[in-house]
């Protein structure tokens, strides 16, 4: 498992470096946006990179299965679940990764500009739980279907599910909707909660159809 | 332990393919080459044997071990090299080492480093995509060499590979069957490699074990015998394994026990066994 580990942290480092560079761009743009906007403009920001960072996994299966690693790991003496886990591994430390570099962006985008705000940390705060929420809901779904439909077909209905997503989004953005009411008690706890029960349910069902085995 | 690797009636099914009631096995401390022409199934039955395929029918052990039941536990004690290297295309020789050493129980750095600088693949920064085919072929070998294995699975390791670096391979494959309970599974197009190496030859023709021998007996069993059409005909068609026609008679690849004595048959290679098996009898009856 720490050797599949390690291969997923330098994947992550070697062949998504740049999406992570993206994401400290965010950062600096949102707090420049921020300084002359409403913070709930950065739901915008938070949108964007959830989509964008939840094709990250995704795109890992699509490099490893063009280095024959997909197939190379199956004669390791590793478990099935412990494949899966380095690739939600990947996925979930993707978005790690990327709320921090959102993070340090944003923080230096407010040095630039001259003042730190600690305001900032409820906008970093907001922009972080679009991230988090937004891309959680496509990779949960992402992963299963990818096993149960195959790599081809998987691709397929991944744009799909993405423009479903983005679609419903915007509409309700522009309609003045959200999730959970703001001022909702305990909000964060419940998204939180959410959060785990949804990556949980999917590492579950995808250990099911991996393990049954489509050759 | 008697068989490293054993498969009874295996059968898999593709669409437009199929093997079928695949039984062979490898005793312990053998080697045993799989020939067959492109896309007859030898990497499919190697899959199967690793359970990288789930197969329709059958029974395989590993090293006396079901091969669907706590396999993982099985493949520390296999080294295995695919006809395509599968590692990232940003992988060094250290990452490598850093990979597998927190895989495999017995991973021998030692070993590992002195089978790299034996091969000569570079240490450094060199990543695995700026790397020749031979030295993505060299880098499987000496990972699948490095973990005290007592079976190798390997699929054409040899294949891309320069002559000197292939017989200083085929004495490193050698040297490993030296130790007792140590065997090779070993699929090559080369077939002069595995006439070197192999006690034992499978040949698979469209899924199907045509032929399981030991290789000794294989080229003392048949012989080629060259003759006219006519005289040809005479013989048992049973006898008859594969023809080659010329303008003047033609050249038929026999099994020497059932041809009437008094019949001269020169001696044959295991590649012209293996090219006039693929040829087949068409043209025997005119």
């Amino acid at each position: 498992m720490k050797g599949l580990l390690f291969k997923g942290w330098l994947d992550l480092k070697y062949r998504f470096w740049m999406f992570f560079i993206v994401d400290i761009i965010f950062g600096v743009g949102s707090s420049m946006m921020l300084k002359n906007g409403n913070f709930l403009d950065l739901r915008w920001i938070g949108f964007y990179l959830g989509i964008f960072l939840s094709s990250i996994p995704l795109r890992n299966m699509l490099f490893d299965e063009k280095a024959k690693w997909n197939l190379y790991q199956l004669v390791l003496p590793v478990h099935k679940k412990d494949i899966l886990c380095m690739q939600y591994f990947i996925g979930i430390g993707s978005l790690v990764l990327a709320c921090i570099g959102y993070g340090i962006g944003f923080e230096a985008g407010s040095l630039i500009a001259g003042e730190i705000v600690w305001n900032d940390l409820n906008a970093i705060g907001l922009v972080i739980q679009q991230i988090f929420f937004l891309a959680t809901i496509l990779m949960v779904i992402e992963f299963p279907m990818i096993f149960f439909l195959g790599q081809k077909r998987g691709r397929k209905f991944i744009v799909i599910l993405n423009g479903c997503v983005a679609g419903i989004f915007i509409v309700a953005v522009l309609n003045g909707y959200t999730l959970l009411p703001y001022d909702l008690p305990y909000r964060k706890w419940i998204m939180a909660g959410f959060l785990i029960i949804a990556w949980i349910l999917s590492y579950k069902i995808s250990f099911q159809l991996f393990h049954l085995g489509r050759d | 332990m008697k068989n490293a690797i054993e498969l009874k009636s295996v059968s898999k099914r593709f669409p437009g393919f199929e093997i079928k009631n695949m039984t062979f096995s490898l005793p312990s401390g053998c080697i045993l080459g799989l020939i067959g022409k492109n896309g007859a199934g030898k990497s499919t039955t190697i899959h199967l044997i690793m359970n990288m395929l789930r197969k329709d029918q059958g029974c395989i052990k590993v090293l006396g071990k079901n091969n669907e039941e706590h396999f993982e536990q099985v493949k520390e004690d296999i080294g295995v090299v695919l006809d395509e290297p599968g590692f990232p295309e940003f992988i060094t020789i250290d990452k490598v080492n850093k990979i597998m050493r927190n895989i495999y129980r017995n991973w021998e750095e030692d070993r590992y480093y002195e089978l790299v600088k034996q091969l000569e693949l570079p240490r450094g920064k060199k990543q695995f995509k700026d790397y020749s085919k031979g030295m993505k072929m060299k880098l499987a070998i000496a990972v699948a060499l490095s973990h005290q294995a007592k079976l190798l699975i390997l699929d054409e390791p040899t294949s891309g590979l320069d002559p000197v670096v292939r017989d200083q391979l085929l004495d490193i494959f050698y040297e490993f069957t030296r130790k007792e309970g140590h065997s090779i599974l070993i699929s090559s197009h080369i077939v002069g490699d595995l006439e070197r190496l192999c006690d034992y030859i499978a040949y698979i023709d469209d899924g199907r074990l045509k032929i399981f021998e030991e290789k000794d007996q294989l080229l003392q069993q048949y012989g080629l015998l060259k003759c006219s059409i006519e005289e040809l005909q005479e013989l048992d068609e049973c006898a008859i394994k594969g023809i080659r026609k010329y303008t003047y008679g033609v050249e038929a690849l026999v099994d020497k026990r059932r041809i009437p004595q008094g019949y001269q048959t020169d001696i044959v290679t295991l590649e012209e066994i293996l090219v006039f098996l693929a040829k087949g009898q068409k043209g025997v009856r005119i």
